[in-house]
């Protein structure tokens, strides 16, 4: 058997945002949408060792042409300057990461975690990684953990059934409902998304869906509806599970752009409305607000 | 000895006429003044004295000449059941009665503070009478005990328990805590496996992610490090080994408490001795040696003193009574400065860290000094430590206002915090040590609220792992927890404006804020900083 390697942007020992309980999250480098207000744009493409980072290296840590695989941790002194120079959201920090080295990971932490998220980036494009950790996972350790899977839902039909026949749950990115409006943001459709999160349901595996309010593209009243009748449509497919629903509103941390920084914040008086409104077409207790 | 009365003449003068403290403020410092008057540590060694000069050994301000213990905790359910013949209280009948005769004691229970320390498991006190009133009206009644708590005794060492059994008591007890978020009363839940229901935990936790309290506390430890100690003693065991948790986190015999508290100043030990990187044996087999039996002589003169001179526990109607007792006493032998003396014995090692060898060093020493300290100070005698089988019990003081430099307790230095869990590991470590108190604390995004589950994990996890104590905390909420006890970011404020203010603890928790760079707490985990995993 060979030994599957994925690509990794980070990994976070000890997180409570990503699942139920606490949980190791690893970041996968590589997306296949491109959002506007994407918060984490180097974890989007693979390092092209144009050499760009290299120039503005205070350290040296990255050789000149040498890119991602040139990077050495022991001169970096985390200034991130690398990450703003890259024209092509990338990184030269992310690593290769094997089953071996993810269970030594998760053994460092074994005494303290509920289980493990795969997040990306879009972790889901590294899919016959996913699926042979989470065996090997549950191999070593049984099940004492779960594993989660943060997605956007655009994912191909044979890797989604492998991927619920092994996962404990999905985090699930709704980044909007109108097809337009989708595409405004992401540069892809929704459709797939949106029948990947019936399907999802179906195996009762919703464990969290994701709205990002964005100024006049998804912070408006017909979105939020459009939103709250669908996730109830798959509440019911989901239960007994309950579906929670988290309104996030955009913030403007790592979004490169300035002038879409400006363009997609809202007030917090147009994000109070919004969750209003989820609340009064969604069951209220499962809505989470910032 | 003119020079002095002048002196003490002019100590009055400028207390009676300063400004922003209140009459009852001014009347406790006064009282400081003239018992500080007298000349203390008469017959202490010139050895002991000489560390107190020079800081390394600490008697926290309590006074030259001490007449009443530290720390007290009634034997509140005694008292309710058998009523009080000084104050001419029948055993209590209802809800009410039982409140009010509560309210009564509490301003006959001494401390260093003038208010009392300790007051109760409210829920254990309450919670027989709890079905003969609808839950609204309890609720009410409740509502109406805490503010009487926060209005008349103003000040964040006031300490109540909860747990660690479910009651209605408790339930809305927590609801109310959460939704008046007051710094006053100081609370503490007492979790036990097994025993505690998940969602009452869970219930906790929402309070502390509102309120910065209460701490946690693993109720089955601490209950039977306690047992096991006091049992050693005591060959026919009358009653039942109870502990509580008071002030800041002293966790003592309930009809018990500690005669005082004195503390070790870590650092202040390494620096003084002039120790360097690598001179750790030196430290272990000299140093610490010599200073512990230096503190153990301060507390045990400071005990004899309280019982012998002053006669408080002959004079007292609680021990008079059987709601103290002598025999349920303990004296405290606390340290402060671990992290800051491991940096210098190590070299700059970063105790609980794990980066590199001197991290890893550092981390070793931590525990190694601490189980030297522990097994030190158990070889002398404690007097009047009947309570703890002659032993004086180790604490981990977490710090006071003039500490600059010094990290509270066992605790990792703010701003030098390893990640999450390597913390945890740590405090794992060093906590099973100490039998009168220690304490961590865990400051958290406000977005944590929404996992709770995540969060009654960290407290059952890190108990398993072996924590004893720790606080959960939200850095959004406006109580911060100080070093033990709470303050409000916003009467900190208006402590700075001199306004007259209540609370006598922002005399204490306004200016430490400040030093001890309180609000730089490191914030966990809903999204930890790059930083931390390269």
């Amino acid at each position: 058997m060979s030994n599957p390697q994925a690509t990794i942007n980070r990994i976070l020992h000890g997180t409570l945002i990503d699942g139920p309980g606490v949980r190791i999250a690893l970041f996968f480098q590589g997306c296949n949408f491109k959002c506007r207000y994407c918060h984490n744009p180097e974890t989007q493409n693979f390092c092209r060792a144009c050499g760009a980072c290299a120039l503005t290296c205070p350290t040296a840590a990255v050789a000149e042409h040498g890119g991602v695989d040139s990077y050495r941790a022991e001169r970096c002194v985390h200034c991130y300057q690398c990450l703003k120079t890259c024209p092509h959201h990338s990184s030269p920090h992310y690593r290769t990461l094997t089953i071996d080295d993810l269970i030594k990971e998760v053994e460092a932490s074994r005494d303290f975690i509920d289980g493990i998220t795969f997040s990306g980036g879009e972790c889901t494009l590294q899919s016959d990684f996913l699926v042979s950790a989470m065996k090997a996972l549950r191999k070593k350790f049984g099940d004492h953990f779960s594993f989660y899977i943060d997605s956007n839902g655009l994912i191909e039909k044979p890797h989604l059934s492998l991927l619920m026949d092994h996962a404990s749950g999905f985090l699930l990115d709704i980044k909007a409902m109108s097809r337009k409006r989708h595409r405004f943001l992401t540069g892809k459709d929704n459709k797939l998304v949106l029948h990947n999160a019936v399907e999802m349901a179906k195996r009762r595996l919703l464990y969290e869906v994701r709205s990002v309010l964005v100024c006049n593209t998804t912070a408006i009243p017909s979105e939020i509806i459009a939103s709250a009748t669908f996730i109830n449509h798959l509440a019911k497919l989901n239960a007994p599970r309950t579906l929670r629903w988290k309104l996030i509103p955009f913030r403007p941390e790592g979004v490169r752009d300035p002038r879409a920084q400006e363009e997609m914040l809202i007030s917090k008086e147009v994000y109070d409305n919004c969750c209003r409104l989820a609340k009064r077409s969604y069951c209220e207790q499962n809505i989470i607000t910032v | 000895m003119s020079g002095h009365n002048n002196n003490i003449q002019q100590q009055v003068k400028a207390k009676i006429a300063e400004r922003g403290i209140d009459y009852k403020q001014k009347r406790s410092d006064l009282a400081s003044i003239a018992e500080n008057s007298l000349p203390a540590y008469a017959s202490v060694s010139a050895k002991a004295r000489n560390y107190l000069d020079q800081g390394v050994i600490c008697d926290l301000f309590e006074g030259a000449a001490p007449y009443r213990a530290r720390y007290i905790l009634p034997d509140y359910q005694k008292f309710l059941r058998q009523g009080c013949n000084y104050l001419n209280l029948p055993p209590a009948h209802d809800i009410h009665s039982a409140i009010n005769y509560l309210q009564i004691l509490y301003h006959y229970v001494p401390s260093i503070i003038d208010h009392p320390v300790y007051l109760g498991s409210i829920d254990e006190l309450l919670s027989p009478w709890e079905k003969s009133v609808s839950r609204d009206e309890l609720k009410r009644v409740l509502k109406y005990f805490i503010m009487h708590i926060n209005r008349t005794f103003p000040s964040a060492f006031v300490h109540m328990n909860l747990g660690p059994k479910d009651s209605l008591t408790s339930r809305l007890w927590l609801e109310l805590e959460g939704e008046l978020e007051l710094a006053i009363p100081n609370l503490s839940f007492k979790y036990h496996r097994g025993v505690t229901p998940d969602d009452l935990l869970e219930l906790a936790l929402t309070t502390a992610m509102k309120a910065s309290k209460p701490y946690i506390v693993d109720d089955e430890k601490i209950a039977s490090m306690w047992k096991e100690l006091a049992g050693e003693g005591e060959s026919k065991r009358e009653e039942e080994v109870e502990y509580g948790v008071a002030s800041c986190y002293n966790t003592l015999r309930i009809g018990g408490g500690s005669h005082t508290l004195v503390r070790l100043n870590l650092r202040e030990a390494a620096t003084k001795s002039s120790m360097k990187a690598g001179d750790i044996t030196l430290f272990l087999e000299e140093v610490v040696p010599e200073a512990v039996a230096a503190l153990a002589e301060i507390i045990n003169y400071r005990a004899s003193f309280l019982v012998e001179e002053s006669g408080f526990f002959a004079n007292s109607f609680l021990a008079r009574e059987g709601l103290i007792d002598l025999k349920k006493f303990t004296s405290m032998g606390g340290v402060v400065g671990l992290h800051e003396c491991v940096e210098i014995l190590s070299g700059g090692g970063r105790m609980g860290w794990q980066e590199n060898a001197k991290d890893r060093l550092a981390t070793d020493y931590a525990e190694t000094i601490i189980q030297t300290i522990a097994s030190k100070l158990s070889l002398h005698p404690g007097k009047y430590c009947d309570g703890s089988n002659g032993k004086i019990t180790l604490h981990a003081q977490s710090g006071i206002d003039t500490d600059l430099g010094t990290t509270a307790g066992v605790r990792i230095q703010i701003g030098k915090e390893p990640t999450l869990f390597a913390q945890m590991n740590l405090a794992a470590r060093l906590q099973k040590y100490f039998t009168s108190g220690v304490s961590d604390i865990y400051v958290f995004e406000p977005g944590a609220k929404d996992n709770l589950q995540g969060l009654a994990s960290i407290v059952k996890k890190g108990i398993d792992k072996g924590i004893r104590i720790l606080s959960i905390n939200n850095s959004s909420s406006d109580c911060v927890r100080v070093t033990g006890y709470l303050v409000k970011k916003s009467e900190v404020e208006r402590y700075w404006k001199k306004e007259s203010l209540r609370d006598e603890s922002l005399r204490f928790g306004a200016p430490t804020l400040k030093n001890a760079n309180i609000l730089g707490r490191k914030v966990r985990s809903t999204k930890e900083n790059k930083e931390d995993n390269e």
